[in-house]
């Protein structure tokens, strides 16, 4: 469901990325591996529409990105791509239901509070529900992250560096987390990540070379 | 502050012409005219002197008069003044009764209602007068006054006043000094008559110093003297019609001892006086909303720079720019409107700390308290000014770049 050809982009003339093509199918896992600075953030920007690429085109559901204008784009986003950061931010003055909901208006999805306590329970926070999010524990914080990307049950979720900060038991614990809920939402999942730990649970990996050289390699 | 301005405006108009509604013409002793004016009809500042009742009823004989008000006075009781009149005086400002009645016999006096409030005089209640509108005065203690009524409150000068007949005044003064009642202003210590008040009730023969020279013989010889020489203070007159504007007060100005004053003129021209103040005041007025337009500019553009990584957030998860460059503009008119309403608030506030610090002030009505028309320009404005400094703020969120904003987080 997810396409991407010959994607590239420049901040400026010394800082071009190019990137390789890539296919993931309805239902189906990636993760994209690199280095710092090899353009993995650039990379996610780009496919969630964030940025828009100085050549290549998106497809996301069969749409292609650059033929929606801006206000399309945002709100194509709202309704198809779910992002978890990597580092937890929501809305300060907000509760944590309350973000969930504004998440909702934004997505132009109808209001729907038993989604939202749906989505908190399967995360183990609905006790938190009007809790602000600044004070929740970092643990609850990532989870509550989690919720804020699968709420409006997009079709596409990109995860940035979500295990980065986290030990081993705690990593397998949030990828597990990630792939349930992916499931879960019947979307699919791609995470962007320098955490080799990770290449041992997915099956479809891309690994991001410098000097601009993908290789596709598949496990097993 | 702008508000205030217009409230007091307002209130001035109102009071002016509520109090010289009616009155077309003062007549007094000659000397300043908006003395004259602000004494007789207002009851601030002193008289310019006294004239012959003679003198003041042949005027109001003559065809172009409708009708005239004699007014005496000069004492006063608690800084509130004693005023000798006719029942013609409340009538014109359509006063009403809340207790009692309309002063009958001398020495009867009908209270205005702030009159009443202020010193809890009561219906019966006697009090002595003093000479003089400030305090301090000769204390005429040989006479009391008794309270017959006590009227409802008028947002009129009456409420500050206390009302008896024109016999009373003449009573008071002629038992202790038969002087001319403008020199009753003078220091009392000078006053001859507060060593000899002891004696004033024994033989006839009792000589006092007088500084016209008059005896004080036999009570009835003296009130007849008095009735050819009585005094009043001023008259308030009515034409009958507009010839009387053209005719009568250039003859009392050149043909008799009185002066003739015209309310509206000399109000007016104390107006376009009082205009250079107000003036003054709209543009301190003015520049304090431009000064606080700037400092909802700058508290926008500060909490829009902490709050970037929230609005790119926002764009994320699917608001679209003009989504959130309308809740910008939202953020500032609702800051400016909330604005606006403390302001009126404060204004009335600040109106009624006002009023009461003025003692012969004005009778605040809380239902003056609606909006003057201008106040709407001003809500405007201020909506105005708000959207406007919200402007650069939204503008910048308007353009902000997704990505590095998210990344740079």
């Amino acid at each position: 469901m997810l396409t991407t050809e010959s994607l590239s982009f420049e901040y400026d003339p010394a800082n071009r990325f190019e990137f390789p093509d890539l296919f993931l199918d309805y239902g189906a896992d990636l993760l994209i591996l690199g280095e710092s600075g090899i353009g993995k953030t650039t990379l996610l920007h780009l496919i969630s529409g964030l940025l828009r690429p100085k050549s290549g085109k998106v497809f996301i559901d069969g749409t292609s990105l650059s033929t929606l204008s801006d206000k399309q784009l945002d709100t194509f986003r709202g309704a198809n791509v779910g992002i978890v950061f990597q580092r937890p931010h929501f809305i300060h003055s907000l509760t944590l239901g309350e973000n969930l909901a504004m998440i909702q208006f934004l997505g132009k999805k109808k209001s729907d509070p038993v989604r939202i306590k749906l989505v908190l329970d399967g995360l183990g926070l609905l006790t938190k529900i009007n809790v602000h999010p600044h004070l929740l524990s970092q643990g609850e914080q990532q989870r509550a992250a989690i919720a804020l990307a699968v709420v409006n049950q997009p079709k596409l979720i990109l995860a940035d560096e979500p295990t980065s900060a986290l030990d081993d038991r705690n990593c397998i614990k949030v990828i597990e987390l990630l792939k349930c809920q992916t499931k879960r939402n019947f979307a699919s999942l791609v995470i962007i990540t320098h955490d080799q730990r990770l290449i041992t649970e997915f099956t479809e990996t891309v690994t991001l070379l410098p000097m601009l050289e993908p290789t596709p390699n598949t496990d097993h | 502050m702008i508000s205030l301005m217009l409230q007091l405006e307002k209130q001035l108009e109102r009071q002016v012409a509520h109090n010289s509604k009616g009155i077309d013409m003062v007549v007094g002793a000659k000397g300043s005219p908006l003395q004259l004016i602000l004494s007789a009809i207002f009851q601030i500042d002193v008289p310019t002197g006294n004239i012959q009742l003679s003198e003041a009823e042949a005027l109001q004989r003559n065809r172009l008069v409708e009708y005239g008000i004699p007014l005496s006075y000069g004492d006063s009781y608690e800084l509130f003044r004693i005023v000798g009149t006719t029942s013609d005086y409340p009538e014109l400002y359509s006063m009403k009764l809340s207790e009692g009645d309309l002063w009958q016999k001398s020495l009867e006096v009908t209270l205005g209602s702030q009159v009443a409030e202020r010193t809890g005089l009561k219906i019966g209640d006697t009090f002595f007068g003093s000479h003089g509108l400030s305090e301090g005065g000769h204390v005429h203690e040989d006479r009391a006054y008794v309270v017959r009524g006590i009227f409802a409150p008028s947002a009129t000068v009456v409420d500050q006043l206390i009302l008896t007949g024109l016999e009373s005044v003449w009573d008071i003064h002629e038992h202790s000094d038969p002087v001319d009642s403008a020199s009753h202003l003078e220091d009392s210590e000078t006053h001859p008559h507060v060593d000899n008040r002891e004696n004033e009730k024994s033989t006839a023969n009792e000589k006092h110093l007088f500084a016209n020279s008059e005896e004080h013989e036999q009570k009835e010889d003296h009130q007849h003297e008095d009735e050819e020489q009585r005094e009043i203070t001023a008259m308030l007159i009515k034409f009958r019609n507009p010839m009387g504007l053209v005719q009568l007060p250039r003859m009392v100005n050149e043909k008799t001892n009185m002066q003739a004053a015209l309310p509206n003129y000399e109000l007016s021209k104390l107006f376009s006086l009082m205009g250079v103040a107000i003036k003054t005041l709209n543009i301190v007025a003015i520049v304090v909303m431009l000064v606080s337009g700037i400092s909802v500019f700058i508290s926008l553009y500060l909490s829009l720079n902490q709050r970037t990584y929230e609005m790119a957030l926002l764009r994320t998860y699917g608001a679209s720019r003009s989504q959130l460059l309308g809740m910008i503009v939202q953020e500032g008119l609702l800051i400016s409107f909330v604005g606006f309403l403390c302001g009126l608030v404060s204004s009335r506030i600040g109106f009624f700390i006002i009023s009461q610090l003025i003692t012969s002030g004005f009778h605040y009505d809380l239902a003056d308290a609606a909006l003057v028309r201008e106040e709407g320009f001003l809500l405007l404005i201020s909506l105005f000014i708000g959207f406007f400094a919200a402007l650069i703020p939204a503008l910048r969120v308007f353009r902000i770049n997704l990505s590095k904003t998210l990344a740079d987080a």
